[in-house]
Formats: structure tokens, sequence, C-alpha cells
């Protein structure tokens, strides 16, 4: 297991090294508007930001998860310590993952982190986009709709084929175009493009201090659905035991994916 | 199982519909690079119905170049189109059969469309409120202050001081560190607009980190949020030109380094053109410890007939020929330990001209009218250095601050009245050293703190003048040339203090403990000249001799209670204090011991997310300082002696205010609302003989007397994003009423005050700006029910903006002063022809100043018992060229 790891954070690194080419660069903001309790519906607003590297492969997460990544490296660092990091300021996120895109082979490596641990798993692009005839202008940009079903819910899709870009945010790709606006039918989710503009930094690294564990997608589906809907469970599993008494409450937040 | 409902239904009504409309289509292909000849993979390739935008299959090419696409249409022909980043985009139509078409496409440089987001003006997060720069900025804007006063809710006060919802704000951080220690107009005024990306203010904000949710503040913070994490900048500019009588200088040179671990700002200036540059070197937040007091007010014992400054642009009165020089440097050490130094240095000449016109209104003859016409010299030498270790995490805070000061400060003055021509010189030196000393530990979940202060002060003070003023008094004869008043004030003084913090779900306890000693000893003689011989006023009470001895000892007990929107705050201060008075010489001493119970109660209470309230009454006494009392004659000007031949000053104050705060960043409203009052009791009155020379002669008695003081303020300001405008309006309403003696009458003395001010500020076009700002004040005395002249000044100041093309710049500056006393009205107006060239925006300018020479400005003040008008000579036409390269 522990030969596992390190293999795989080793294939990461090459992975983003072969983004540090020189080619054109991307990055396209979207707001992220969502109901993360349906009991209580409150409505909560993210950025996403999704840095594609032309005609290879893109990475997507939370402007929050960012930051979150930047405070870590400068924990590790030594810069500042863990103690100024746990106050308010501190930058949250519901999205605790990050998805590196690949075109070629249409793959997705999704770190994300479930209760206390980091997992890792890959996912094909499985998509079966609608089209439809339908058209609009969204921020500028000609778009068309498209439909499809993806992980529980029924999303309806805005894409422009004026940004030849098969790509998305969050494990939204493989359109004929950028996707502009992205919402599922209920509108608990929706993903709309705030801003695309050329990206002339130096392509994000992400830097998670913790051991990373690689998992099946399957196996990524159980544990979400655990720590929807038992999280204490997963906690032990990871082989933390709370002190003293501790009831588990479902969180039974309204997820993203409904499995 | 309903989602499978659904499927199968799809399938029943679709898909028998397609079999019989329409037969699927494939096409195949390949896809190369033209020039390259290799294959090309994730070009898109589209099926359109034909010559249409509805796309009705469509497929990647895969890293072989190979794709396929298949289609269901029932139509001849189609539309086939190809895109790829980096690549010219390709359209055929073809018939709709299957078949296979291979692509080879051209590199070509396509820029995609880009959409920017407009950053939301204001952003709120918490209790931070983040203003983007860019939505703020114009053109004309050079450094961060330029952006500041233009800020919703913010206002920036003449002397550079920046108030946010009418409070003054009590830290001034560029990247989160605190580098300039409340001097921050040297940054505010050099840093360059460019570095910036967001002007925060952090509302509420706790200095210490330790206690943090701990100790409510209800000060706010300003945090600038610069581009890039390693910022040079700053800026050089190199001004000359003449006026009439000079060659004029304008040199500032500014160079700033910030970086994660190190701050760096130096600063050397100097000119004659007019700027007070020596304003940046002063604080301008509330300070903690002695002599950190806010806005820094050196007291002299001695002074020549000064001539008011008028409450007017600086500018355009300001006589000077000033050098400054400061280095900060800021770093950070292993632990969170930060060091930082600090050395400012101020040479400044400054040259008053022009007339007074006092009248003295008194209970008897109102007609005392004294006519004095002056020119004086003002010599700033001083040297300020601070030296600071601080650590200020989660965990742990310390700071200890050691400060050296040395003024080297004289003044000269000729003045001449209707007796003649009279000679003052002075030189008011003032020396201090001093070390302060603040450390929290952590005892379990509670803290504890250690506070001491310490400090030394000596100040040798003279004034001499010619002829003799006060000549019967002071029993000299007709020999004497002139008369010199020497005074030695030298001062030791130490405070320090144990405090405990607990806090306990919403509340928390602080219990401080604490005393102060100060010693002060006064000496003071008046010297006799003449060519031959120097004499000493024999009588001895035109001598002091004088040891004061101040100690408070202390009990400081703070509740705060928080819980969610409410925030209460109690304070109940018990002070001993003991005052141990003597002048042996004169034999006369005053011993006093007082307990004194100094309550406070404040509150604070969200209503909501915009509207906040706050309350609070107190109870607070204060006693006299040294020099409101000693016994022996002092000439402090030449036309004032003065003796406190008293008590000691007591005076018990209440005070209560009510306010009300609106802010709603989504809107950018901001309001504020503030009435308070305050009662104050003396046991003493202060005197004045009033001299037909108009000499006066200021002395004490003991008199119980009260005096009250209201004052209502209000502020409105929004800023329109559409048409990037700032409003605001608001107004201070006031009466205060006291009791004073004049020449052995008391008198009831009501002073009522209205200032209204309105601002504006606009970039209506790309070309066209406007900034206006109007101002009126009101004053009327009413003095033992005798109604005086309303005075009545406005003040109109209009800037205009022009950029006729890009990288020029015209701009007319016009001022116009109003008053009711007498019917001039001043107009002065500048002009600016500003051209920018090459990348680093170098800017060339050449200013005209005064160009309509307005050559005097006559003002009024209204004292407790005189009327004074000033009439100031100003600056003549000037014309400055100014190159200014930005780093």
């Amino acid at each position: 297991m522990k030969k596992n790891i390190k293999t795989f954070n080793f294939s990461l690194i090459l992975f983003l090294y072969s983004f540090i080419t020189n080619a054109q660069a991307y990055k396209a903001t979207y707001k992220i508007t969502y109901i993360s309790n349906l009991t209580n519906s409150s409505v909560r607003t993210e950025s996403g930001l999704l840095i594609i590297k032309a005609n290879e492969g893109s990475v997507y997460a939370t402007k929050n998860y960012f930051k979150q990544d930047s405070i870590l490296r400068l924990v590790n660092a030594g810069t500042i310590s863990k103690y100024d990091v746990m106050n308010d300021s501190y930058p949250r996120t519901s999205f605790k993952n990050h998805i590196q895109k690949t075109y070629n082979n249409q793959m997705m490596v999704v770190p994300t982190q479930i209760i206390a641990n980091t997992y890792v798993y890959s996912q094909k692009n499985s998509l079966n986009w609608q089209l439809l005839p339908d058209t609009s202008t969204i921020k500028g940009y000609k778009c068309v709709k498209a439909t499809t079903t993806f992980e529980g819910r029924d999303y309806v899709a805005w894409y422009s084929t004026d940004i030849p870009i098969s790509d998305g945010p969050h494990k939204f790709w493989g359109l004929p175009g950028l996707i502009i606006k992205i919402a599922d039918t209920k509108n608990h989710y929706t993903f709309e493009l705030e801003s695309f503009e050329k990206f002339a930094n130096n392509f994000p690294k992400f830097e998670r201090s913790d051991p990373t564990f690689e998992i099946t997608y399957e196996k990524f589906k159980q544990l979400r659905k655990d720590e929807n809907e038992n999280p204490l469970k997963v906690f032990q599993s990871q082989g933390f035991y709370p002190v003293g008494e501790s009831i588990s409450k479902p969180l039974n937040r309204n997820i993203i994916e409904r499995f | 199982m309903k989602k499978s409902f659904y499927y199968c239904l799809t399938i029943i009504l679709v898909f028998p519909f397609g079999q019989v409309s329409f037969s699927q289509t494939i096409i195949t292909g390949k896809v190369s690079d033209k020039a390259q000849n290799k294959a090309l993979s994730n070009a898109i390739i589209t099926v359109n119905k034909l010559n249409t935008e509805i796309t009705i299959g469509y497929g990647m090419s895969k890293p072989s170049g190979q794709y396929e696409i298949k289609s269901n249409a029932n139509a001849d022909s189609l539309t086939l189109n190809i895109k790829m980043l980096g690549y010219a985009a390709q359209r055929i139509n073809i018939a709709n059969k299957n078949q296979s078409i291979n692509f080879e496409l051209e590199e070509s440089s396509i820029e995609l469309k880009e959409v920017k987001v407009k950053p939301d003006p204001i952003k709120k997060y918490g209790d931070t409120l983040s203003y983007a720069v860019s939505a703020f900025k114009d053109k004309n804007d050079r450094v961060i202050a330029d952006i500041i006063k233009k800020l919703p809710g913010i206002e920036v006060s003449p002397n550079g001081q920046i108030l946010y919802q009418g409070e003054p704000i009590n830290k001034y951080y560029i990247e989160g560190m605190d580098l300039l220690e409340g001097r921050y107009k040297l940054a505010n005024e050099n840093l360059n607009v460019e570095a910036v990306t967001d002007v925060e203010i952090l509302e509420n904000h706790q200095p210490v980190r330790m206690l943090n949710g701990v100790v409510h503040s209800e000060k706010a913070a300003l945090n600038l949020k610069l581009k890039k994490n390693i910022t040079t900048t700053g800026q050089v500019s190199l001004g000359a030109g003449i006026d009439p009588a000079y060659l004029l200088r304008d040199v500032n040179i500014t160079p700033m380094l910030f970086t994660k671990n190190t701050q760096f700002l130096a600063t050397y200036q100097t000119n004659n053109v007019g700027r007070n540059s020596a304003s940046q070197l002063v604080r301008l937040t509330p300070g903690v410890y002695r002599g950190e007091s806010g806005i820094e007010n050196k007291q002299d014992w001695v002074g020549i007939q000064k001539l008011t400054n008028p409450a007017f642009k600086e500018n355009r009165w300001l006589n000077n020929n000033s050098h400054i020089g400061s280095i900060n440097i800021l770093k950070k050490l292993k632990n969170n330990l930060e060091l930082r130094l600090i050395g400012d240095y101020t040479n400044d000449v400054q040259l008053q001209t022009g007339y007074t016109k006092t009248t003295f209104f008194g209970s008897e003859a109102d007609s005392i009218t004294l006519l004095e016409n002056k020119r004086n010299d003002l010599y700033f030498n001083n040297l300020k250095t601070d030296f600071t270790l601080q650590k200020n995490s989660a965990g742990k805070y310390l700071k200890n601050s050691l400060q050296i000061k040395a003024y080297w400060d004289s003044q000269t003055g000729i003045l001449r009245n209707t007796n003649g021509t009279i000679i003052q010189q002075v030189s008011v030196p003032f020396y201090t050293l001093s070390n302060n000393y603040k450390d929290f530990f952590k005892v379990g979940k509670s803290l504890l703190t250690l506070n001491s202060s310490i400090s030394l002060e000596r100040k040798p003070q003279q004034l001499s003048v010619s002829p003799v003023p006060f000549a019967t008094l002071l029993n000299a004869d007709k020999f004497i040339q002139d008369i010199q008043q020497n005074v030695l004030q030298s001062s030791f003084f130490t405070e320090n203090s144990v405090q405990y913090l607990k806090s306990l779900k919403g509340f928390s306890f602080d219990t401080q403990l604490g005393f102060l000693v100060e010693k002060q000893a006064l000496e003071s003689d008046i010297l006799l000249q003449n060519l031959i011989k120097t004499r000493s006023v024999e009588s001895g009470e035109f001598r002091n001799n004088l040891n004061w001895l101040n100690q408070k000892y202390y009990v400081h007990l703070q509740s705060r209670y928080r819980k969610q929107k409410l925030n209460i705050n109690l304070s109940t201060l018990l002070n001993f204090r003991r005052f141990a008075i003597e002048d042996a010489a004169l034999s006369k001493s005053e011993n006093l011991n007082r307990l004194t119970f100094e309550p406070r109660l404040g509150l604070n209470y969200d209503l909501n997310n915009y509207l906040t309230i706050n309350t609070s009454a107190s109870k607070s006494n204060s006693f006299g300082d040294i020099n409101q009392m000693y016994y022996g004659y002092l000439l402090t000007t030449y036309r004032e002696i003065k003796r406190m031949n008293v008590p000691l000053l007591q005076t018990s104050s209440y005070s209560t205010s009510a306010g009300i705060n609106y802010r709603n960043p989504v809107n950018s409203t901001f309001a504020s609302f503030t009435y308070s009052y305050s009662f104050r009791e003396n046991n003493l009155l202060f005197t004045n003989i009033i001299n037909p020379n108009g000499s006066v002669e200021r002395n004490a008695i003991e008199q119980d007397n009260n005096a009250y003081n209201q004052s209502l303020n209000g502020s409105v300001s929004k800023y329109f994003s559409k048409i990037k405008t700032t409003l605001s309006i608001g107004t201070n309403v006031f009466k205060q009423q006291s009791q004073q003696f004049i020449n052995n009458g008391l008198t009831e003395v009501i002073m009522n005050g209205i200032s209204p001010n309105l601002r504006f500020s606009s970039s209506l076009s790309k070309w066209f700006g406007l900034e206006y700002a109007y101002k009126l004040s009101s004053i009327k005395n009413i003095i033992s029910e005798i109604p005086k002249p309303t005075i009545i000044q406005q003040n109109h100041d209009l800037k205009l903006n022009f950029n006729p093309a890009e990288k020029w710049y015209f701009g007319i500056i016009t001022e116009l002063y109003i008053n009711n006393f007498n019917a001039t009205q001043n107009l002065f107006s500048d002009i600016i022809f500003r051209k920018t060239v090459g990348k680093k925006k170098i800017d060339l300018e050449a200013i005209g100043s005064n160009i309509f020479n307005s050559e005097s400005l006559l003002s009024v003040s209204n004292g407790a018992f005189n009327y004074v008008e000033t009439s100031y000579d100003l600056r003549t036409t000037q014309v400055v060229f100014k190159a200014r390269f930005p780093l």
C-alpha cells in the first residue's frame, strides 16, 4: 500500500510536468450557486476555476480549494503556523476535490477528501450528451443547448462552439465547445461562466501533505454515500475513534452526487 | 424505478419514430497538420444541418487523428465544421451519406473572445469589506490616496487622517503588516496605485490577534492587498520652477519594497513650493501610550505671537523650505517575531507674514482692539527613532518599543503694532526617551498581560522679547532693553500594570491592577538685560521652582458580554490619586488625595446585516497638568503673562452618546449618525485681565462652574457604479455652553455652530471627470446674552479633469472662499498639464498655481473672549515643472 502511494505521487508529478510545457493556456471562472441543505434551502455561492492547457487537458477546483492549497503550501514550508490558519478567514469550500482531465484518453483523475483522508480515483468520461436545437446568448457567447444525466441528476448545459475546447466545470465535458452554463433540472447546482481569459501563470500544482489512497470509482461512490449518511462510520473506518459519547447523525446534505 | 419507466417511454416514443424517418449516416476520416503532416488529436468536428448552427452530431479526433461521427438527418446535404485551438477552422458542405473525409489543418493564431468579469466594486466577507481598486480607478489616479478618498464610507480629513463611518481607523496595514505605526500618509501618498488590487476595511478590528474574538473592538483598520508577492514600488519625482522671488524645487524620492518577510520604505523629500511633507511623518492612529497619543502635539511653554494658519489648503499659504528623510524597515524573523526600525528626520523653515486684528470682549469695555503686523520665522529640526520588536500571533503577543525623539525647534518674530516694533526670539527644544513593553501570557484558558512604560523628558526653553512688555509689573526701568524668560521642565514617567483576562461563554472579564508615577520639576526665571548687564527679576513671584509628583493606583474591571448581535461593555475604574506639589521658594504647596470612580457602559447591537446601533454613557475625572498649575509668573508670549496660583484643577465629566450606522455593500450605500451630550464640572475658572494695550494677564480663581456640550454628526455616502460616481453629504451641529471670567465678571458664553458639507466625485466619461466639495461653517457666539455677529465661511472646491487624448491630462483646480465679514471673495485657480510617456508611465507635468495671484486671505476665529481677524499673506503665482517616475 505504502509503495502504491509513492508511485501515485510520482505519476501525479509527471502529469503536472507535462503541462508545464509551452502551449496556450486559458482560465475559465464559473460562478457556482447551490443549495447545500434542502431542509433550510440555504443558497451558497462559490467560484470554480478551470485551467485549460490547449489540446492537452485541464485542472478544475473551486477558488477556495486553490486558496487552501496555497495556505497548506505555506504551512508546509513553515512560513506560517497551523495556528494562524485556524480562524474565521480560512477559505472554506463544499467541493473538496480537484479534477484533472486528460483529453487524449478521456480520463479524469480526482483527488478527493472524505472526512479525514484524501483518496484518488480515476473516472472515464462517460457522459452521453443529447444535442438540442435551442440557442441562446450567454455572456456574449452564442450557445447551444444539450442535456445529459450524470451521477443521479439530469443536467441542462449551454455550450459554445466559439470556444473549441471540449471541457467545462466540475466533471462536465465532452461537448463540441466549452460549457458556458450548466444546471441540474431542479436548479440545485448551477455553474455559470463568469470570465474566460488567457492564463499566463504557471500551471497549478497541488500540494496535499497527507498520504493519498488510490481507490476505484465504485469505492468512491460507496465512501461518498457513507460520508453523507453516516460520517462517524467513515471516520472510524479511517482509524479514528472519537472519545466520549458520540452519536452519528446523518449529514443529509444535498451533495452534487446522488448515488 | 421511475427512471427506468421514463427510459422505456423514451424508447417507445422516439425509437420507432427515428427508425421510420431517419437513417444513420457515419462520417469518418483523419485530421492532420498540413505543414508537419502529423496526426492531430482533440480537433472538434461537428455535423450541422445544411448551412445552420444546428448540430446533429459531433466527434473529436483521437491521438491517431481518426474520428467518427454518427448523425441522423433526413436531408440531402450536411455542413461539416472542424475547429481546433491554434488552427484555422474549416467548413464544408457534404452529401448526407456514409463517407470518409480527411482534414489538413493549417496553424493559425486565432484569438478567442475573452470575457472578463468586472469585479464587484465592494465585497463583504464577514467583518471585511473589500473595495476593488480597479472599479474606482481612473486615468489620473497615481497614488493609493487618490483611490481611498473616493471610496464610499471612507473619508479623508484635510490632515490625511482616514475615517471609516466617521471614526478614525486604528491600523493601516500593507499586506497585513504594520510597517509605519500610524504614519500612514507615507504610504498613502507615495504607494503607486498600480501595485494595489484591493483596499480592505477590517471592521471591529482587534490589533492583538490573541484577543481576537475575546476583546471586542469597535474600530476599523485598513489593509492594502498588493498585486504581487514581491512588489518594488514607490515614486521618484523631480520638480523645479519659479515664482517672482525664488527658484523653486520639489523633489520626492520614495522607494518601497514589499515581500512576504520584509517590508521597506524610505523617503527623502525637499521642497519650497508649499508642500508640507513633514505631515507624512505624523502619526494618525490613536496611540496607547503616553507621547503616542494620536496627532502629535508638542506643548511648548513659550512662543512667539503666531499668525494662525488659515483653515485652508496648505499649499496656498505655506512658505516653507523643508527637507524630510525617513527609513522604515520591518523584517519577519523566526517564530513570528517582527523587528521594525523607524528613523525620521525633519528640517523645515517656515515664514509667516500678515496681520491680525484682535478685539477683546469684556463685560466693561467691549472695544479693546489690537492691530499687529507680523513676520515670523519658524525653524523645525527634529529626529525621531523607534525600534520595535513584536510578536503578534494567535498564540502569543509581545511588543517592545524603544523611542528616542529630539527636537531643536526655534522661532523668531518681528511684530509691529501702534507702539513700535517688537522682536521675539524663542528656543523650544524637547528631548524624550521612552520604552514601552507589553507581553501576553496564556495561563490555562485565561490571559495575563504585563504592561510597562517608562519615559524621560527634558524641555529647556527660552523666550526673549525686546522692548520689555509688562514693564511696570516687572519693575523694569527704561534702560532695560530686553527680557528673557527661561524655563526648564524635566519629567520622569512610569506606568505599570498587570491585566488578567478570563472568558466564559459569552462573557469576558478583564481585571487590571496598576500604578503610575509622574515626577516633574519646573524651574523658571525672568532676566532683564541691557548692553551692560543682566539681572534677574528679584521678586520671587516671577520664579518657579516647582516639584510635582503625581501618583495613581488603580483597579480597572472590564466586563464584556457578546452574544451574536449584541455586545455589551461595562468598565469600572477605581483610581486613587495622590498629588504632592510644592514650590518651597514661594512657600506654596498642595497635597491632594482623591479616590475616584469612573464607570463606562457601552452597547452595540446589529439590528440586521446592514444596521448597527450603539450607545454609551460614561463618567470620568481628570486633574490638572503641570502647565495648569504653577505659582510664579511665566511670560508665555510677548503680551501674555500667566500664573496659575490656584488649587489643582479638578474636572468631572459625564457623557452619553447614541449612534446608528448603516452600511450596504451590495448597493454601496453608507450612512452614520451620532448624537453626543456631555457635561463638565470644574473647580476653577480661568480669568483674563486685559490691559488697555491688549496685553493679557491670565490667572485662575476657585469657582465651581459647569460646561455643556452637545453635538450631532451625520453623513451619508453612496457609490453609483454605473456612472462611477461617489456622492456624500454630511453635517455637524453643535452647541457649547460654558462660563468665563472676563475682567472680574462672570460671563455665560454660548457657542452655536453648524457645518454642512457635500462631496461629489465622478468619472463621467473616458475623457472627463470632476470632483467637487462644498463646506459651510457657521458659528455664532452669545456672550452674557448678547449675540455676537455670526461668522459664516464657505469653501467651494472644484477639480475638473480632462483626458483629451490617451496619455494627455489637463486639470483645473478652482477654489472659492467666501466669508460674511468682508465683501471680498477669494478665488484660486491652478492648472496642470500632464503628458505620460513611455511604458513605465513617466509623467511630465507643468503646474501653474494661484494664477489669479490672490495675495492674502482674511479669516476670522472666535475665541471665548476675543474675536480675531487674520490676514495671511499667501503664496504668489508660481510655475513648477515636474517629472514623476513610478517605481
